[in-house]
């Protein structure tokens, strides 16, 4: 049996009981080749997830991860990446879910890096990307790229003037870079819209998930999109392909077996509810192997959005278990380590519901499926009035 | 893990639904639910002759299918069209328990005119005491001279008032909810005190409240091991799961599409429904949740066909859970979008509703079905 991480390491909620899982699971049928892959995937975790543990270090994992190129499977060999098929990044990514392995922020492995790939220059690309994938670069995206919020500023020269003294922005603690988008030209006129990577000037101010805009200095991508096309672009990232490369259940199978573990003999939790959260769970991973066998994207977005929605719940059970302990609060007379590991799982799980429930994702999300080639669209058709029968 | 069909399955599917389009309009349905059977012999007959009847069933015991994959297809394409012949009742039912337990001579004799369409079955199983749990019995059956007595009460017998046989359980010894000592017997619809009152149910299919008062049968009429019908009356009730549960996913599919359709043409405020956000999100909501039962579906017809085991049972299960709550979801939003023509009987929205609803209380509704495969 692998060793199980502890909460250090993950997102997941970490107690001394947890046990290995033990829930039912899709016992997939793979071929001998994608069977091949898994074992060596798993010869890997064996190894170094002993060492990890034992070394007390997530980033020497993530390190052993980027030897391989597995940190950023997808990507180009020459950028650090191993070149995988999406199929080959899914099983790489279940097997590293279902173990609660660390793992690189989906954001910067699907988002950023495709993102600076097409926008970015090789001399560019090298400086950033290989950094990047042995996790020891973070970078922070302003939600007006996904979003509907405004451009943040524009570029007046070499100057970025921002429209408001902060930057609301998503992933930004611990970030030394930041990608945004800039009007180029008047202020007036966002048509032709720039990207704008900005190096955070050293020692700039990064409270979580704000930003001080002064004294910013930037690398400017030149790009001629649009911001429609820009949209389009991102939303082919984020979508389709990308979508079924990863896997959305693996993770959210290791937090339900440890909630699962946690609740065992008690009243933690409804089992009740722990059953409701499994059948739903369940119906997921069968889903997303349907995705994977049919390539189908349609498929892949409503994984997107109920895995968002099952990890919501997963929080809201993980608050409850936790019971007195979620009440505590972060309190800067105590150091890290001398708070409960609940109450840090407490004020983890519930910063994290207020990411999920705050995030305009599964909106957005909805309304991508809706309008995709295998959803219910509105297309062009006449339609039928049902009441003519 | 394999979702793709055979070739001889691609078929079947196909031509259940040509037979659909062609000859089982909305209209003659509603039709053959206002008539005294409540269906149409004469669709039986095609049926049988298409082969169909003998889908549950394997060569060896004279049928053309035997897998579940194959009864799922069947019965998905059924609720699409919202079928009322009795095939869960008659075939996957009562067929199933022969199926499972049978006497070669039983099936030759009985099992055989199951699957030409010359005869028909019904499983009296359920008690009004009893909800969902199947061990829990006052129906009891001594045994006397070298046959049984049977006396009791069945209540909403499914496919009651056509079936020429009935497989009854009953207990034999042992407490009223013991799982050990119930018995399966095959009792005659003719035989001397046995009594039915018979009714249509809300979804116009038909069933029977049937009273057994001191029914003399022979010792040919136990099916199975004497005491040991429990595991096969469990078995034949998560196949029948898989069955019905099939029937709704192909029926939320009709609810989703028709409703899709229904908003691209009504118009309020000058434009379609169907533009305003709230309302294709909603769409959206009900077609992510016949893509998840559907998944389910699959994954309990695989569990099934692999062996009926614990892992079968919870997937079963989980897919009754799925089922009870995306129909009933599918359903409303259904009824909802269509506005007050959602809630008429001329529409065909409000009757897929029915059934679903229907579906959802049969054999164990969400709770249940939560609860079992929380336990397993």
């Amino acid at each position: 049996m692998l060793p199980r991480l502890t909460e250090q390491y993950h997102n997941g909620w970490y107690h001394p009981k947890r046990q290995a899982a033990a829930e039912t699971q899709v016992q997939s049928d793979l071929s001998a080749k994608d069977q091949s892959f898994v074992n060596s995937v798993e010869e890997f975790l064996a190894d170094q997830l002993q060492l990890t543990v034992a070394g007390n270090d997530p980033g020497q994992f993530i390190r052993s991860l980027s030897e391989r190129g597995w940190s950023v499977p997808r990507w180009p060999r020459r950028w650090g990446g191993a070149g995988l098929s999406p199929r080959e990044a899914w099983l790489l990514d279940r097997a590293l879910g279902l173990h609660g392995a660390p793992q690189l922020d989906p954001g910067m492995v699907d988002l950023i890096g495709p993102l600076l790939m097409r926008l970015a220059d090789d001399e560019l690309l090298g400086r950033w990307l290989p950094a990047i994938a042995r996790g020891e670069s973070r970078w922070a995206i302003h939600p007006s790229l996904q979003g509907s919020d405004p451009v943040p500023g524009a570029l007046v020269g070499d100057r970025f003037v921002p429209s408001s003294g902060r930057l609301n922005l998503r992933n930004a603690a611990g970030a030394e870079r930041l990608i945004l988008l800039a009007r180029d030209g008047s202020v007036a006129d966002i048509v032709s819209a720039e990207l704008t990577a900005a190096d955070l000037l050293p020692g700039a101010l990064l409270d979580p998930d704000q930003v001080d805009t002064e004294g910013l200095t930037f690398a400017r991508l030149e790009t001629n999109l649009t911001v429609a096309q820009l949209a389009e672009l991102l939303d082919n990232l984020t979508s389709g392909q990308a979508s079924r490369a990863r896997s959305w259940t693996g993770r959210l199978r290791f937090r339900l077996e440890a909630l699962r573990a946690e609740a065992r003999g008690t009243e933690a939790v409804s089992p009740m509810a722990l059953a409701e959260l499994s059948v739903a769970l369940l119906g997921l991973e069968v889903l997303e192997h349907r995705a994977q066998e049919a390539e189908s994207d349609s498929l892949a977005r409503i994984l997107s959005i109920r895995s968002t929605e099952i990890g919501r719940q997963l929080l809201e059970l993980t608050i409850e278990a936790l019971g007195y302990y979620a009440l505590a609060a972060p309190d800067p007379g105590l150091q890290h380590n001398e708070l409960p590991a609940p109450a840090m799982a407490g004020q983890d799980a519930i910063g994290e519901l207020i990411r999920y429930v705050g995030g305009p994702e599964t909106m957005a999300a909805r309304d991508r499926l809706y309008s995709s080639a295998a959803g219910p669209r509105m297309g062009k058709g006449k339609g039928k009035d049902n009441r003519a029968r | 893990m394999d979702f793709s069909f055979s070739d001889e399955q691609t078929l079947l599917s196909d031509s259940v639904e040509k037979f659909i389009q062609n000859d089982y309009p909305f209209e003659a349905r509603q039709k053959l639910t206002q008539t005294e059977q409540g269906f149409s012999a004469d669709n039986w007959r095609v049926f049988a002759e298409l082969g169909w009847l003998g889908i549950p069933f394997s060569e060896e015991d004279g049928g053309f299918g035997g897998s579940a994959v194959d009864t799922m297809i069947l019965m998905e394409q059924f609720g699409r069209g919202l079928i009322v012949e009795p095939f869960l009742a008659s075939l996957v039912l009562a067929g199933g328990a022969l199926k499972i337990a049978g006497s070669k001579a039983q099936k030759e004799t009985l099992l055989a005119g199951l699957i030409d369409g010359s005869k028909q079955a019904a499983l009296a199983f359920a008690e009004p005491q009893g909800r969902f749990n199947l061990a829990d019995l006052t129906t009891s059956a001594r045994e006397e001279g070298g046959g049984y007595r049977l006396s009791g009460y069945k209540c909403v017998v499914l496919n009651g008032p056509s079936a020429d046989f009935f497989v009854v359980s009953a207990r034999t010894r042992g407490e009223q909810r013991d799982e050990d000592g119930v018995s399966l017997f095959i009792v005659p619809a003719d035989s001397p005190g046995l009594s039915r009152r018979d009714y249509p149910t809300v979804d116009a299919f038909r069933a029977s409240e049937v009273t057994f008062e001191d029914v003399a049968l022979g010792a040919d009429a136990l099916l199975g091991s004497l005491h040991e019908g429990y595991p096969v009356m469990e078995q034949v009730i998560d196949e029948g799961i898989l069955a019905v549960g099939s029937e709704a996913v192909g029926c939320m599919e009709v609810l989703y599409k028709d409703t899709v359709e229904y908003c691209k043409t009504r118009e309020q405020f000058g434009q379609p429904i169907g533009k305003f956000q709230v309302l294709q999100h909603r769409m959206v909501d009900m077609f992510m949740e016949h893509e998840q039962a559907k998944s389910l579906m699959y994954m309990a017809a695989m569990r099934l066909d692999e062996g009926y085991d614990d892992e079968a049972k919870k997937a079963v299960s989980a897919f009754k859970v799925q089922v009870g709550k995306s129909g009933r979801f599918v359903g409303q939003g259904a009824v909802q979008l269509h506005g007050g023509m959602g809630m008429t009987d001329e529409l065909n929205v409000g009757h897929y509703f029915k059934r679903l609803t229907m579906i959802d209380t049969l054999f164990g509704n969400v709770d249940f079905h939560l609860k079992r495969f929380g336990a397993l």
